[in-house]
């Protein structure tokens, strides 16, 4: 369907539904509408039950109506709380309405993009988590850590224990290869906010959206789903101040067994006897800097029965205690909120500081957030707000010769001191058999490796209500976002600056972005309210300008100070520039039909349009539609009420583009930026250097979702599960090209990812009384991302037995299978394959008499197949406890460092202690050699190495008392004092071999342990006072 | 009122959505150049013939296996090489003979070379068919006759690595039709020597040497009579070429241009000098764009992974390649190539003077001493060798068999009086002298597999005599060459993009 034509259908549909209403007046009530505290509520619905005729409270809670002739009830919804029905009699024209917190989920408002919708009535997949959920956690720095868990379907990777490290975050799975494949974050209703730098203090709601029927609203940019945040709004009548705050102390959650200096040398000593060479110097030539020898009574080095020295360790170092410390976090935040008459206010200032466990990395973090509401009389109401955060942090643990300190931090050899004792530092070349000598500790002590970010996010709303029940909204925001990256390090650190007198470098990058949306809302009933409709009608510009620079300079005199004196550098190097703009329109229609109550429709339709396609593929059509069936509402339904409230099917199909892929590509490229040198002469060159792609267009998913909710016994139990089956077709893929063509790969749409999976939340409360509450929520969620199409390529990074293989599930271990340990009597089986005893035996599963990579065989999956969350939640007298597990189990990791016994590069895993020797043949470790020695591995990856990755953890467990129960019960001037202590990340229960066991990768590399900053324990006390 | 107040916001926003929206959607990028925007004039122009020259640079490309040139790779296979460094599966496979098709050192040149044609294809498209460019009759013509010699070099390894490869002379615009069938080891010849041919008409006015390093005349007669001296040897066998690649390395010799230095120290420290004994080189420069083979020269302490001769935090640290005792026994005695610190050598003072190490036979060729202070040398990689021109006019006399021709002999004898003066300058010459030479003169150079493949002979370094390349085994080689081990395979990764690629 052409662009013109789509529009003159929605502008036809338009004039269709939306009829001028004109109906009698004949006369109008008014009053106020109150929490259970008495605090005003405002925007909450008060409607004409029966009738299109509805309004909003204002900022003070006051509402009036005119009453169409005929009313009989009125009916007031508010998002969190119970609905009130108010029954019109006679000449009364005030009618006051206290609002019960809602118990009640099913009733609760649900965001679902340009307005919300009871959960009764959605028929699409959204789950919702609510303020308090979020703050639980101290030790989480942003908003992505603290949903983790919370959301059936919601799956962070990567869960980084760096402070202020970002997170990835995946919705059902991975829905695209090469373009991007996060959700989208809206935080009231600004799209693409960087939510990292949002304050969870601030937030009052979150729902994700999941299905293609929900997302689609999003359609543009909703194709990884859509998580959407409803920050505080102030709407508690006279002003109110609340603190929260909370001081922790984070360390080591896991540590290993490390090995011992005299366990080292041990290795030393068979590795050179077994590779048959010249034995190590400390046993030949006395080394005193780290030994001590034996000696004979007349002073002479005393030797063994095979006339080797006997030198003991000077130095036991344990480089975990060495590196590791405990680190402080400290949050406060500090919120005002007032409500009036005809406007409210919600402000909040927040600070978070937190110590990483690894030395020299933390982050810091200020916010700042505004939100004011205003009733402009009966015409429009007025949104603005306001939310500013900057934030540093430090990552020295990001080495600047790239390696990452908490995969690197123990390669010096245990013999080796961390410090001597004239305060110079260990080095690991101290040990003379090393080949090379980074200095990761003056690298992690002395360097500096810093991010700094500021975020500004501005957003104006206005509600025009034009006539009953039809709202236009226009809205504007605009959010900008600097960031700063900045490195630096003094002159001779080995490994990194030992050639040049000290570097620095910075990069810039700015991003601007603005957006304007317009929407009609239209509300109707018909046929005496056995039709309910509300339609959405909007079209939405979206603009991202994007600029970058970076420079650097190595080589200071004298006096060298980091990177704010790089014009003291005597060499100039690495600057750059960029420039990026996309853009985006789209117009998209939604309605939702509620029949009877029990039968629901919600159609959407959009066209979208992105800047980052060829000309004439530049707008997409994306249509879904989601279908609900309340089948305990039915005269028919043979169960009480009273056991089952609710229970509803739910259908959805739809599509939904994704165009997250970098600008221009349907360009070609030369790059300048190369160089040649003619007769020491250096020259510019102009180098094709990416072919564009004209014809590239929109990624389509294409999702379908079964599911039903039930709800038991009042709900006292409430079950949401789902089915759903996503395949992203189109993919917007780096596709590999023959390399005769002169490039190695361009952008196409191709392929077939599919992912599927199951989805169950359970919410129960099995006891229920004034003083003692139990609520158990469970969740659990599998998905299974399946490469059905990927143009036959083998996807993998060279440095992880890690392959996405067409026709198979994405990301899975291939390895050999290992036999065991070449023996003394398989000399010459084990020649055929250049072995000899003491290497890692392969199997040659293909019997071809050489290992290849066919002889690599699937082991599994790298990504959790399984995920549960079990949260058991206790209220007793003021006393509130939570126990937060969870569970992922289904998948592998390869774990490879603790069986390379491959000397003098590297400290070693205690499983040196174990390798095969002539005496010990019964082993799967491989033989101890010396670094010159061929060795059995080879980079052939094999399955010893890999481990189940199922753990169970305790992720969360909080004590907290509410003062105000029983000790400050009458203290007028303190509305709400609470104390709690928590503790997170206590327990792992796991078979995985490292500090940091969840999931983890090296960059983008799932499934290879070691990558990630450990995740710490953290026990922190918390206070919440509000006046 | 309020109604039409309604009406008119409405009709605003139903225009609002019904404009068009394509402008507001365009990009425009400001951060990049389009190559359809671009070579407007000479500047421009000399940009895009220089970005050609990266092909040149393959020998000292890194395979990304145990950080592995190219032309380890190269030297390896004629079997008189061995390594100390940490081994690895790919260089075993080179070491037996096995090379699977998934080895790395098939993978690199490929992708580098074709990229660097593209590249080449596209200038000559340019120049040749663009209009309005703001350059001089003469500069055209020396920079397409650049563009045709670079193409011509690059093909000219790929068809000597691989035999047949897909031939494409246009630059590529779609991936449509990019599954393109190799063209015989024939066709590819032909059009090499096309396009040298075509080179040398566009430079026939240009000097026989370029001080700068670019392509010179001199440079391509001299690689035209190499690639004629090829056509006439394996696969193609055309024997009409011996008298061509004679006529042109004759041209080169008789221009007088070029000459060999006096000693061999004179010799490694000419490399920065574009001329005299090297007519086209790999422009190094010590900031830039460094030569690794100092550095990976270096010899290695038994049983440890230090070099002897420490002096970087090296993390390459030498004992990459090392002649084995064998072949640098075969030199003749008195041989100036084998003495300590010409070729080879086998001690050398530490740098503070304290202590001298002995060790066994290492590469000297690519000494540098600035690189010894600091592990980074900017010394010139050469290419093309005068040596190589005069034994490449020898050995087009003698067409195989011997000749008696002065010009032939004298070049020969520049050559070989520089390693042994007191030698008597014979009255004929046969090829398998002319052969043993080159084994000899160009060992390192990283021309010497191509010489073998290309005469189907070896030099029997313990026997001392030149024998036939298949059933002949190496002294650091497990088995004998076999007709199948002459050509790489085509790397796997190819051959699963273009099925085509069948050998």
């Amino acid at each position: 369907m052409s662009l013109n034509k789509f529009l003159r259908l929605f502008t036809a549909l338009v004039l269709t539904i939306i009829p001028i209403v004109s109906v009698a007046q004949v006369r109008s009530v008014s009053g106020r509408v109150t929490d259970s505290s008495g605090g005003a509520v405002a925007g909450a619905v008060v409607m004409v039950e029966g009738t299109g005729t509805y309004t909003t409270t204002d900022a003070a809670g006051n509402y009036s109506i005119k009453l169409p002739s005929g009313a009989k009830t009125l009916l007031v919804q508010m998002m969190g709380m119970e609905d009130a029905r108010i029954s019109l009699d006679g000449a009364q024209t005030t009618y006051d309405v206290s609002l019960q917190d809602s118990l009640n989920y099913l009733e609760e408002a649900v965001a679902i993009g340009y307005g919300s919708i009871i959960r009764k009535e959605l028929s699409s997949s959204v789950s919702s988590v609510h303020s308090e959920q979020l703050i639980e956690r101290a030790s989480a720095f942003n908003v992505t850590q603290a949903l983790a868990g919370k959301v059936a379907g919601y799956t962070v990777y990567n869960t980084s224990g760096r402070p202020g490290g970002s997170n990835t975050v995946r919705i059902r799975g991975l829905g695209s290869v090469n373009a991007g494949s996060s959700p989208l974050y809206v935080v009231d209703g600004v799209v693409d906010v960087s939510i990292d730098m949002i304050n969870p203090n601030d937030i009052e709601s979150i729902d994700v959206l999941k299905d293609a029927a929900a997302t689609a609203v999003y359609g543009a940019k909703g194709a990884n789903g859509v998580i959407i945040v409803t920050t505080k709004t102030g709407r508690t009548g006279d002003g109110r101040v609340t603190y929260t705050g909370s001081v922790g102390v984070s360390s080591l959650a896991r540590t290993y067994k490390e090995m011992t200096g005299e366990e080292y040398l041990k290795a030393l000593r068979d590795a050179y006897a077994y590779s048959g060479s010249v034995f190590d110097p400390y046993f030949t030539t006395p080394y005193e800097k780290l030994f001590d020898y034996e000696k004979n009574p007349d002073g002479s080095y005393a030797t063994d029965a095979a006339g080797l020295l006997i030198p003991k360790p000077r130095y036991n170092t344990k480089w975990m205690q060495e590196y590791y410390q405990n680190g402080l976090t400290i949050d406060q935040n500090i919120s005002f909120s007032k409500a009036g008459e005809r406007s409210s206010v919600y402000a909040s200032v927040g600070y978070k500081s937190m110590d990483g466990i690894i030395r020299n990395t933390d982050a810091k973090r200020l916010n700042a957030s505004i939100n004011f509401t205003s009733h402009l009389g009966k015409v429009a109401d007025l949104r603005i707000g306001a939310n500013f955060s900057s934030s540093r942090q430090n990552r020295n643990d990001i080495l600047i010769d790239g390696s990452i300190y908490h995969v690197v931090f123990d390669n010096i050899a245990p013999f080796i001191p961390y410090k001597y004792e004239d305060g110079s530092y260990g080095q690991q070349d101290d040990h003379l058999t090393m080949s090379s000598n980074y200095d990761y500790n003056t690298m992690l002590d002395e360097a500096m490796h810093r991010r700094r970010t500021t975020q500004t996010v501005l957003n104006a709303a206005i509600d025009f209500h034009l006539l009953p029940g039809l709202d236009l909204t226009v809205k504007g925001d605009m959010q900008s976002h600097f960031s700063s990256f900045e490195q630096s390090a003094p002159g001779g650190i080995s490994g990194a600056t030992i050639s040049n007198n000290g570097f620095s470098n910075i990069a810039n990058s700015d991003v601007h972005r603005w957006s304007n949306e317009d929407y009609l809302t239209y509300r109707k009933s018909f046929f005496s309210d056995r039709l309910k409709t509300t339609s959405v009608l909007g079209t939405s510009f979206y603009y991202m300008h994007g600029e970058s620079s970076s420079g650097g300079g190595t080589n200071y005199p004298e006096g060298y100070g980091g990177y704010m004196y790089m014009q003291d550098s005597q060499t100039w190097d690495s600057s750059s520039s960029g420039y990026d703009k996309q853009t985006m329109h789209s117009v998209y229609f939604r309605t939702n039909l509620a029949m009877d109550g029990r039968y629901l429709l919600g159609v959407t339709l959009r066209a979208d349009g992105a800047s980052n396609f060829g000309d004439n593929n530049k707008y997409g059509f994306f249509p879904s539609a989601s279908a609900g069936w309340i089948v305990s509402e039915e005269p028919w339904f043979p169960v009480s009420k009273d056991v089952v409230s609710l229970f509803k099917l739910r259908a959805s199909f739809g599509q939904v583009g994704n165009a997250a892929i970098p600008s221009y590509r349907t360009f070609d490229r030369l790059s300048l930026s190369g160089e040649m040198i003619f007769d020491k002469t250096v020259e510019s060159t102009a180098t094709l250097s990416e072919p564009g792609n004209r014809d590239l267009q929109w990624e389509t998913s294409t999702q379908y979702d079964f599911g039903f909710d039930l709800s038991l016994w009042n709900d006292r139990v409430n079950l949401v599960a789902d089915f759903y089956n996503r395949d992203t077709r189109k993919l917007l893929y780096q596709v590999q090209v023959p390399s005769s063509t002169g490039y190695s790969s361009t952008w196409s749409n191709i392929g077939l990812l599919r992912n599927r999976g199951y989805e169950i939340t359970l919410r129960t409360h099995p006891v229920d009384t004034r003083d003692f509450k139990w609520d158990v929520d469970f969740i659990y969620s599998q998905n299974i991302t399946k490469a059905v199409d990927i143009n036959g390529d083998k996807i993998y990074n060279s440095l992880t037995p890690v392959l996405s293989v067409e026709g198979e599930e994405w990301q899975q271990l291939w390895v050999y299978k290992c036999l065991g340990v070449w023996q003394l009597d398989e000399v010459e089986e084990a020649d055929v394959y250049g072995f000899k005893p003491g290497d890692i035996k392969l199997a040659d599963l293909n019997k071809d008499g050489q290992l290849s990579d066919d002889d690599r065989y699937l082991l599994g999956r790298v990504t959790p197949k399984h995920e549960f969350t079990l949260v058991n939640t206790f209220y007793w007298k003021g006393f509130n406890l939570m126990v937060d597990m969870m569970a992922k189990t289904g998948y592998w990791l390869y774990c490879g460092r603790w069986s390379n016994q491959y000397l003098t590069t590297d400290n070693i895993h205690v499983s040196a202690n174990y390798a095969w020797t002539p005496n010990n043949q019964g082993t799967i470790f491989p033989a101890n050699r010396s670094g010159s020695d061929k060795w059995g591995w080879n980079g052939r990856y094999y399955d010893a190495e890999c481990y189940k990755g199922d753990y169970l953890k305790v992720r969360n467990v909080s004590l907290s008392y509410d003062l105000k129960y029983s000790l400050l019960k009458n203290v007028r001037s303190v509305s709400g004092i609470a104390l709690g202590v928590l503790a997170e990340d206590i327990y792992t229960l796991t078979g995985v071999p490292a500090l940091a066991t969840e999931d983890s990768g090296w960059g983008d590399a799932m499934g290879v342990v070691g990558g990630t900053y450990p995740r710490p324990m953290t026990i922190s006390g918390t206070l919440k006072i509000t006046f | 009122m309020k109604r039409y107040i309604t009406a008119i916001i409405l009709a605003a926003v139903s225009s609002v959505m019904a404009v068009s929206c394509m402008d507001f959607l365009k990009e425009d990028p400001k951060t990049f150049e389009q190559p359809d925007n671009y070579y407007n004039n000479e500047a421009e122009i000399r940009m895009g013939v220089n970005g050609i020259y990266s092909g040149t640079r393959m020998p000292l490309g890194s395979t990304g296996i145990g950080g592995c040139e190219v032309i380890i790779f190269n030297e390896m296979m004629c079997g008189y090489s061995y390594r100390t460094a940490s081994p690895f599966s790919d260089l075993t496979e080179v070491l037996n003979l096995a090379i699977s098709a998934d080895n790395g050192f098939p993978a690199a040149p490929w992708s580098w070379q074709y990229s660097d044609i593209n590249r080449a294809n596209k200038m000559i498209d340019v120049l040749e068919n663009k209009t309005d460019i703001d350059i001089s009759v003469e500069k055209r013509n020396m920079y397409l006759g650049e563009s045709y010699f670079l193409r011509a070099w690059m093909y000219s390894n790929l068809v000597r690595y691989y035999g047949p490869v897909p031939l494409l002379t246009k630059p590529t615009t779609g991936f449509n039709d990019a599954q393109v069938v190799p063209s015989s080891e024939a066709d590819v010849f032909g059009q090499i020597i096309a396009d040298l041919e075509k080179a040398e008409t566009l430079m026939e006015n240009e000097p026989w040497n370029s001080p700068e390093g670019r392509v010179s005349k001199g440079a391509v007669k001299a690689y035209l009579a190499k690639m004629y001296l090829t056509l006439a040897g394996y696969p193609v066998r055309d024997a009409t070429a011996y008298q061509k690649a004679y006529n042109k390395a004759l041209e080169v010799v008789r221009s007088g241009e070029f000459s060999l230095y006096p000693t061999y120290e004179a010799a490694r420290l000419g490399y920065n000098v574009n001329g005299g004994e090297y007519l086209f080189s790999i422009q190094c420069m010590r900031d830039r764009y460094q030569n690794p083979l100092h550095m990976l020269s270096i010899p290695r302490k038994d049983g440890t992974l230090k070099p002897y001769i420490s002096m970087y935090d090296a993390t390459r640290p030498g004992g990459g390649w090392n002649p084995c005792t064998e072949f640098v026994n075969s030199y003749l005695p008195g041989d100036r190539r084998v003495a300590n610190h010409a070729f080879y050598y086998t001690s050398q003072v530490s740098l503070d003077g304290t202590v001298t190490h002995d060790f066994a036979p290492a590469v000297y060729k690519y000494w540098d001493d600035e690189c010894a202070q600091d592990g980074k040398s900017g010394m010139n990689f050469p290419l093309i060798r005068y040596a190589d021109v005069l034994l490449t006019l020898a050995e087009a006399a003698c067409a195989g068999g011997s000749t008696t021709d002065a010009d032939a002999i004298d070049a020969w004898w520049k050559v070989h009086s520089r390693a042994l003066p007191d030698d008597v300058k014979p009255a004929s010459l046969s090829f398998d002298e002319v052969f043993r030479e080159r084994i000899w003169e160009q060992a390192y150079d990283g021309e010497n597999w191509f010489n073998m493949t290309r005469t189907r002979k070896a030099f029997d370094c313990v026997q001392g005599t030149v024998v036939d390349l298949i059933g002949y085994t190496a002294p650091e080689m497990s088995s004998a060459y076999k007709e199948s081990d002459l050509l790489l395979p085509y790397p796997v990764e190819q051959v699963r993009l273009n099925p085509n690629l069948k050998k």
